[in-house]
């Protein structure tokens, strides 16, 4: 939105070459035609479910929400009005469309945040939506009433209008409804959308904007209904979602925000005194928006977090108010300079939410919103509970927690065997406690596109939904009937895989993150893309498996040059090798000639010593002269199933510059293989399986 | 109970099919748990929201009174203006000069060049104002270089342009004052006509 003008600060002839003069009629056209689209795939994912949750509360606090910015935005109009308006617009149209400006709350864009932060099932995130989704539709029709004075420039000239537009919601709602539900029939017959079908809906689209338009409102709002009308039909709107949106979001939106861009100056604010008058917009606007949800959620009895976290979120103003904006100075009631006022306003209300949000509500409170709605699915229920006894939140303490990130639930079978092998209650020791591990596979739903239709909350769900019941079939394809009992799994949306990933390890305290290789899409480095953000974000123990197919993991092979990351693998390794009496373990030290002899370090023998003896029975400790002890690690691997390497530079896996790994062993090893990152030095890996002992 | 317009039904489940008073509760066909349709019409809540809605009816009814009574914004002066210029000094002598005007309220930016063709003026319109003022004490100023103006730039050091000063009247669609070309030289009367077809700032819609 402000590149147009820091653009033409820094750059000015390439400003103008970019966007000349004469292109700017066409892109308004361009960008009139991405917004009555935009506006009917707004209407038509604002579903009614959305009101159904505590719809009294949502009704006072969304319109309590509207009515606080709406006065303050009035106030503010007197002393705005002499200094930014002038005398062709009435004072009334001018209070009127600032009170509405101020009063916006964003539903698509804050149905998106409310993804992102994995809210939608939790009792704040569906108050959340079903206010914004009130919101949306009264700022709508107090934006129309707006349009509608500005244009008369009289609250009673705007009458006929009013009506006109209410006589034509009336018709929209039961007639065009009553034939778009055929429409609904016909496609479930069909059971596709066809391009005559489609071609008819976007003609009606098109129709319905230019009655709005000649009633004396907008084009949008016609687009609007016409969306908002649509049956709920969850196939006809993914579908017709599918076919609208990608050129919409791609093209014509993007030139709606250049647009609206060309039209902001900033350069406009270019005195102490404006800038001065921008923060008193911005502080009408955020603290009506704030003051109103929060004194009508509280008294509507909501928490006093849940509330204020309420209070940013309909702050969300967005792309809804960017809309309003370019309306408002289209008609002249809005001035260049209170534009670019209030995009400023919209670009910071909008950009502060999530950051406040997670300062109001962070992300640990809202996992276990979470968690109490979905206990059924027993995911993490058995970690952060408030009321456990002490006894049990010892246990919860002391709980071995493995993450295990999984891209694709089909092919990572491989992946979840190792975590369950890692996890299982240390047979070899005779422990049988079930609750003294847990594996959580992490499935995480990656949403880019801003404001696609997969990213909001319903369809998120049906996402998450689809993905749990194939991380299900995963589990049951285990064939270990007890892995129910400690294979939770979690599911989550997010925006950055890597983060999240970290943040979930660090939130859930996991132990270790199990992460299986990919291969980059644009790198040959094993240790490169994905997992490489992985290892640089976690603050906790890493090991990445490069899985070769092996049926069974029981010959291991741990190359030991005495180092943390080995160390770690070591530790892994005993685990290993204490839950199943079938697995051999081999601790492999390479001499190097002329080299000071590698020895065991005195933790590695205490631990030795606290093995039961028939653990110890089955570890080797043999030691090989090699000049390059890679390639003897690499000889030895032909021996084993799974070899297990610390982070070193004796095994060519090292850490370099930007935090990029080398990846030598991952080439060449001819076993499976899983690298051992090491990040807290005091670790737990063996203490469940130690204390049994 | 499937709900699936929005005509939204004002009887309330029974609390017997939700187990936990917060829990979602599973619908039919639904492929996430929705949570259903809770209105309660409590008598405080409705209070409250009336008692709203009605400080905010008062409040802008009064403040709407007051500005419309006795807020004065200053005239809309967006345009462009057409000077007859050639009893003007040095390079401001042209045929055609136009002076084009943005206006936010009391703040204005503008641009003076000579401009023949409407094209000449629709570009004029989009280019970076190089003349900034304001609107007091009823009349208007506005002072800046004139970088597009033939001959003017050449007037001066290489890379500086010459400076403009103007103070004026609005008088219906004419444009009344004095302009001066650099600080300190003598100012030059001039009478501008508004050119109805370029007002800028005329609802598109």
């Amino acid at each position: 939105m402000l590149g147009p003008s820091l653009l033409g600060l820094i750059a000015p002839d390439l400003a103008t070459a970019l966007f000349p003069a004469e292109a700017v009629p066409f892109l308004n056209v361009l960008s009139e035609v991405g917004l009555i689209f935009f506006m009917f795939l707004i209407g038509l994912e604002l579903n009614p479910k959305y009101l159904k949750n505590n719809l009294d509360i949502a009704i006072l606090t969304s319109h309590v929400s509207i009515l606080v910015p709406f006065s303050l935005g009035s106030i503010l109009a007197l002393l705005l009005y002499p200094i930014v308006s002038n005398n062709s617009v009435s004072f009334t149209a001018f209070a009127l469309f600032l009170g509405a400006a101020m009063s916006i709350t964003a539903f698509p864009v804050l149905a998106r945040i409310i993804t992102e932060h994995n809210l939608q099932n939790t009792k704040l995130g569906t108050l959340a939506l079903t206010c914004a989704a009130v919101d949306d539709v009264t700022a709508w029709c107090l934006l129309a009433v707006a349009i509608a004075v500005t244009r008369t420039n009289s609250m009673l000239g705007a009458l006929p209008t009013i009506i006109a537009s209410l006589i034509y919601i009336g018709f929209m709602m039961t007639v065009v409804r009553w034939f778009l539900q055929r429409l609904s029939k016909h496609y479930n017959r069909t059971g596709r959308l066809t391009q005559l079908l489609l071609s008819g809906i976007y003609m009606g689209v098109v129709a319905s904007a230019l009655i709005t338009e000649l009633i004396g409102i907008h084009l949008i709002f016609g687009a609007f209904l016409l969306g908002a009308a649509m049956p709920k039909n969850a196939g006809i709107t993914r579908e017709l979602a599918g076919k609208t949106e990608d050129f919409v979001l791609i093209f014509l939106l993007p030139i709606f925000f250049a647009y609206s861009g060309l039209r902001t100056q900033i350069g406009l604010l270019n005195s102490p005194e404006l800038w001065l008058l921008c923060a008193a917009v911005l502080g009408v606007a955020i603290i009506g928006k704030y003051v109103g949800t929060y004194t009508a959620a509280r008294v509507c009895g909501i928490s006093n977090r849940e509330a204020s976290a309420l209070g940013w979120m309909m702050n969300t103003r967005g792309l809804t108010e960017l809309i309003v904006l370019n309306i408002g100075l289209s008609l002249g009631v809005v001035s260049p300079l209170l534009f670019t006022m209030l995009v400023i306003m919209a670009l910071v209300t909008t950009f502060m939410t999530s950051p406040l949000l997670e300062w109001t509500y962070p992300k640990r409170l809202i996992r276990l919103d979470i968690s109490e709605v979905n206990s059924e699915d027993s995911e993490l229920e058995d970690s952060q509970s408030g009321d456990s006894s002490e006894e049990t939140a010892n246990k919860l303490l002391h709980t071995y927690r493995i993450l295990v990130p999984v891209a694709n639930p089909s092919t990572q079978k491989g992946l979840l065997q190792l975590a369950v092998g890692l996890a299982l209650p240390a047979a070899g020791t005779g422990g049988n406690d079930l609750q003294s591990a847990v594996v959580h596979p992490l499935s995480l739903i990656e949403l880019n596109d801003d404001y696609a239709f997969e990213s909001t909350p319903a369809e998120a769900d049906r996402i998450i939904q689809e993905r749990r019941s194939k991380l299900s079939e995963l589990i049951d394809s285990l064939e270990l009937p007890e892995a129910r009992k400690f294979v939770h799994p979690i599911i989550r949306v997010t925006n950055d895989v890597a983060r999240e990933t970290a943040q979930i390890a660090e939130l859930d305290r996991a132990d270790l993150i199990l992460v299986g290789w990919h291969r980059p899409t644009f790198s040959s480095n094993r240790l490169g893309g994905r997992v490489g953000q992985i290892l640089s974000n976690a603050k906790v123990d890493v090991a990445i498996f490069v899985d070769r197919g092996r049926e069974r993991l029981n010959n291991l092979l741990v190359p030991y040059a005495a180092n943390i990351h080995d160390d770690l693998g070591l530790e892994l390794a005993l685990r290993l090798l204490v839950n199943s009496e079938e697995r051999r373990l081999t601790v492999l030290r390479v001499a190097v000639p002329g080299f000071e002899k590698n020895e065991l370090s005195y933790e590695f023998q205490r631990v030795m010593e606290q093995l039961p003896v028939e653990v110890r029975s089955r570890i080797e400790t043999p030691i090989v002269e090699a000049a390059d002890p890679i390639q003897a690690v690499i000889a030895a691997s032909a021996n084993a199933d799974l070899t297990i390497a610390g982070t070193s530079r004796e095994w060519g896996i090292e850490r370099q510059t930007l935090g990029q790994y080398t990846d030598e062993l991952a080439v060449q090893c001819h076993s499976s293989l899983l690298i051992a990152r090491c990040y807290v030095k005091a670790r737990s890996h063996l203490a469940s399986v130690l204390t049994q002992g | 109970m499937a709900v699936d317009s929005w005509q939204l039904s004002l009887e309330a489940m029974p609390k017997a099919q939700c187990p936990r008073p917060n829990a979602q509760c599973p619908m039919p066909n639904s492929q996430f748990p929705i949570p259903q349709i809770m209105i309660h019409l409590n008598v405080k809540l409705l209070s409250f929201y009336g008692i709203s809605l009605a400080i905010v009816a008062v409040l802008f009814k009064v403040v709407t009174a007051y500005g419309e009574t006795n807020l004065k914004a200053p005239p809309a002066l967006a345009g462009s203006y057409r000077f007859d210029a050639n009893s003007f000094p040095e390079c401001l002598k042209s045929d055609a000069l136009v002076l084009t005007i943005e206006q936010s309220g009391v703040y204005l930016n503008g641009n003076l060049r000579s401009g023949g063709s409407e094209g000449d003026r629709e570009k004029i319109a989009e280019e970076k104002p190089s003349l900034v003022g304001k609107w007091e004490n009823q009349g208007l100023s506005l002072s800046g270089a004139v970088p597009n103006l033939a001959g003017c730039s050449d007037s001066t050091a290489i890379g500086q342009n010459s400076s403009v000063k103007l103070r004026g009247i609005v008088d219906g669609d004419t444009l009344k004052g004095k302009i001066s070309l650099r600080d300190g030289a003598a100012a030059t009367d001039f009478a501008a006509q508004r050119e109805a077809a370029a007002k800028p700032q005329k609802p598109e819609h």
